[in-house]
């Protein structure tokens, strides 16, 4: 995990509001069961990555999510069609995003750390935390996300089924 | 597969042929055939009858000891015309009988209680025997018994058939924590026995399955889960983990057997075991990582140390043992799995020392292993990817059919065909030639040979992968099986085959299940890696991802379908789940039965035919 050794502790202070409003936007999105809005907030190149291990090697392991752009929108495709059964009807989620760390910049692109704690509600309620890193690229035309890694504080499993945006 | 539990050996097994070792102690133990008191009896029992002692003059049933008639005075002296031995029948009642709990490694080979019956015999004699087959359970007192045989060594004595006829009363229930049945609860159970509550009988399982249905509650029973805890994983064959999970020495990985924690080690000579996690001093779970390498296992609780052969190599502060030591050290290793064999690299174990082998629990479906390691230029595959472990609210057999169920894929799945892309091929029956197979022996899959055959294309079953992406692995596997060998092998790829109870070849993965109660089930998933193809194998974590697993666009719809099952199973009307889909059109080849419409239950009726079989003790 060392995308999220922190290098500059005052950092913390430091997190742009607008990278953090974005942030709360994705996650209500994502709550919302917003699918295509939510789809819209990737930049072209894109990775949203769920491993089962923190120091997980995706090349050599496999991981829960590790979606490519057009594989982002094949997830979104499949929640928008009404029949993806484990999401339909979508759970009911509500998330808290919380912690926030600035945890690299290089260039325009800025890796925010946080901790989130996450209810959904399906057959039961069942609790999911974990830790994000966000990679949110600055364009003119306003932040897009470049990366979203969901380290999940039980991903080591076993694990309910996941069909929603976590 | 359909060998009886209990069975008397065949005579012409015994003649010469050493048997496959007694269940209870080993062949060091086998009494003196030549004993002159029992001689007769061990004769006897070698041609599969059981010849007891009567006082010649009288015909009073004698002791084996007894050498004089209490009836009528007459001397019946060992070797005299005075004792006159005869056949009596097979059939006798419980007298008494009480639980065993002992433990003496090397010579008792049962890992747990054995019940040890007094039996009045309907001759009038009485004997005290144990049981042919091994059972952690006693017998009501009174119940009828029939007299069996079992062989220690090259010697073969009377046991009691376990489990008896229906109308030994009740029985079969799993005795789970073993030991918690003894005598006195026996006693205490005495009467006649209550229809439900006290448990399921012989016959009982069997009424659950017919040919074209189910009870509903196969699924949903407490009993018989706890029934299939015991008969299926604990005296079956299951499988536990892979080879190349382990692939240097010192590797080791966590796993649980029938719900008990086993490491699977490899030790520095190389060999793989499958050892009970659990320290042999005071029974703390000693490994408690998912993985890792070590030269041995050390106890955090008194420090006993062991080697990963199993071994115990260190004891802290020895002489607290005095002389002892050296026979704790020598009685004390891991304990290992009483069975365990290998196949393609997959590594079956059984909690039960007496049973089949692995070669013939598997039967035809090792063709389905030999047809996945066909892709690999090396000859093996490698499930080192890690397993993603998905819980699902379902039963654990859910999960296994649905993996050949050939008819939900079009309304489970219709999500990733309406958004993603259309199926490798079609899912409507009639436009294609896939086929259904009941393999026997509980084993089954989905064929598309034929299919890919007919359409003669290599990688259908891989998103039709041009070969041009995957170089390296081409020359690979041309160079092992030929140009012809390599073809064949991509067109018709890995197989999609379910081999009972818990191992599904899901084309480039692999899925094996662990029960966690009648309504909860892990579903393990790993892609298969083939060695040294890094550039396939990248591409195969990816699709692995995509299918499966939690958050899959499979495997998570599957998850929700059975969980939505186990709670429309909730209501006990109808009675039955239907089963009956192309029963008509079922066809016996060498192969086994099939059905050319993939959407036929052929593969359901094959699964519940052997579980019930496995479940009445008469299949394994």
């Amino acid at each position: 995990m060392t995308a999220t050794t922190l290098t500059d502790p005052s950092a913390a202070a430091l997190v742009d509001p607008a990278l953090v409003a974005f942030i709360y936007h994705e996650a209500r999105l994502a709550d919302e069961a917003r699918y295509s809005e939510w789809e819209a907030l990737w930049d072209d190149s894109a990775t949203y990555w769920v491993p089962m291990s923190p120091d997980a090697d995706p090349e050599t392991q496999v991981s829960y999510v590790n979606d490519n752009r057009a594989r982002i929108r094949s997830r979104v495709a499949q929640l928008n069609t009404g029949v993806r059964h484990s999401q339909t009807p979508p759970s009911v989620l509500r998330r808290t995003v919380s912690n926030f760390e600035v945890t690299d910049v290089t260039g325009d692109r800025v890796t925010v750390a946080s901790n989130f704690v996450l209810v959904e509600y399906r057959f039961a309620s069942t609790l999911w935390a974990g830790r994000y890193l966000h990679t949110i690229r600055r364009t003119e035309s306003g932040p897009r996300l470049a990366a979203k890694t969901v380290h999940l504080v039980n991903a080591g499993g076993p694990i309910p089924t996941m069909a929603f945006l976590i | 597969m359909t060998a009886s539990r209990g069975q008397a050996p065949q005579v012409t097994e015994s003649e010469g042929l050493p048997g496959p070792g007694d269940w209870l102690v080993a062949p060091d133990l086998a009494p003196d055939a030549a004993d002159p008191v029992l001689a007769p009896v061990y004769a006897a029992a070698a041609r599969g009858a059981l010849a007891l002692p009567f006082c010649a003059a009288c015909s009073t049933p004698l002791e084996l000891e007894q050498y004089v008639c209490d009836v009528c005075g007459a001397s019946a002296e060992i070797g005299t015309a005075g004792r006159e031995w005869r056949d009596v029948p097979l059939a006798g009642t419980v007298h008494t009988a009480t639980l065993v709990h002992r433990r003496e490694p090397g010579l008792i080979v049962a890992p747990g209680p054995y019940p040890v019956i007094d039996v009045e015999l309907a001759s009038g004699h009485r004997l005290v025997l144990t049981t042919a087959a091994p059972s952690g359970q006693s017998l009501d007192i009174g119940a009828p018994v029939e007299i069996a045989f079992r062989t220690v060594g090259a010697v073969h004595l009377p046991a009691v058939r376990f489990p008896p006829g229906r109308a030994a009363g009740r029985m079969l229930l799993p005795d789970v924590t073993e030991g918690e049945i003894n005598v006195m609860t026996v006693t205490d159970q005495a009467g006649p026995p209550a229809e439900t509550a006290a448990g399921l009988r012989p016959g009982d399982v069997r009424a659950l399955v017919q040919p074209d249905r189910v009870r509903g509650l196969v699924y949903t029973d407490p009993q018989v889960y706890e029934l299939e805890m015991r008969r299926i994983f604990r005296e079956g064959w299951v499988f536990v983990a892979h080879e190349s999970e382990v692939p240097e020495p010192g590797d080791y990985v966590t796993k649980r057997v029938a719900g008990e924690p086993y490491v699977v080690a490899r030790g520095k000579d190389g060999e793989v075991r499958v050892l009970a996690n659990r320290c042999t001093h005071r029974g703390n779970r000693l490994c408690n990582a998912d993985k890792g390498n070590t030269s041995s296992f050390r106890c955090p609780y008194h420090g006993w140390t062991f080697g990963n052969d199993g071994s115990l190599s260190g004891v802290p502060m020895r002489d607290g043992y005095a002389e002892r030591f050296g026979e704790v050290r020598a009685s004390l290793g891991l304990v290992p799995a009483p069975r365990q064999e290998s196949y393609g690299g997959f590594v079956f174990a059984s909690l039960e020392p007496a049973g089949s082998t692995l070669a013939e629990h598997l039967g035809n479906a090792r063709h389905a292993i030999d047809r996945l390691v066909a892709l690999s230029p090396t000859g093996s595959v490698q499930l080192s990817a890690g397993w993603m472990k998905h819980r699902m609210y379902c039963n654990w057999k859910m999960v296994m059919e649905n993996n050949v169920d050939g008819y939900h894929a079009l309304f489970t799945h219709q999500s990733v065909y309406d958004a993603v892309r259309p199926a490798k091929v079609s899912h409507v029956p009639a436009k294609t030639e896939t086929m259904v197979r009941d393999m026997g022996d509980g084993h089954s899959e989905i064929d598309y040979a034929t299919e890919y055959r007919r359409l003669d294309e290599e990688f259908v079953w891989y998103g039709r992968l041009a070969r041009e992406k995957v170089p390296g692995y081409i020359a690979a596997l041309e160079e092992a099986r030929g140009v012809d060998g390599a073809h064949d092998a991509l067109v018709i790829g890995p197989p999609h085959t379910l081999i009972f109870p818990n191992l599904f070849i899901a084309e480039m993965n692999v899925m094996t299940v662990e029960p966690l109660g009648v309504g909860e089930t892990i579903a393990y998933t790993s892609p298969v890696l083939i060695p040294g193809q890094r550039e396939l194998n990248r591409r195969t974590l990816r699709r692995s991802e995509g299918a499966m697993g939690p958050a899959g666009f499979l495997i998570a719809d599957d998850g929700e379908i059975g969980a939505r099952n186990q709670l429309g199973l909730a209501a006990r009307q109808p009675e039955w789940v239907t089963l009956s889909r192309g029963l008509e059109t079922d066809v016996t080849d060498a192969t086994g039965r099939i059905n050319k419409d993939k959407s036929a239950e052929t593969p359901q009726r094959g699964w519940w035919k052997h579980w019930a079989a496995v479940l009445e003790g008469e299949a394994s």
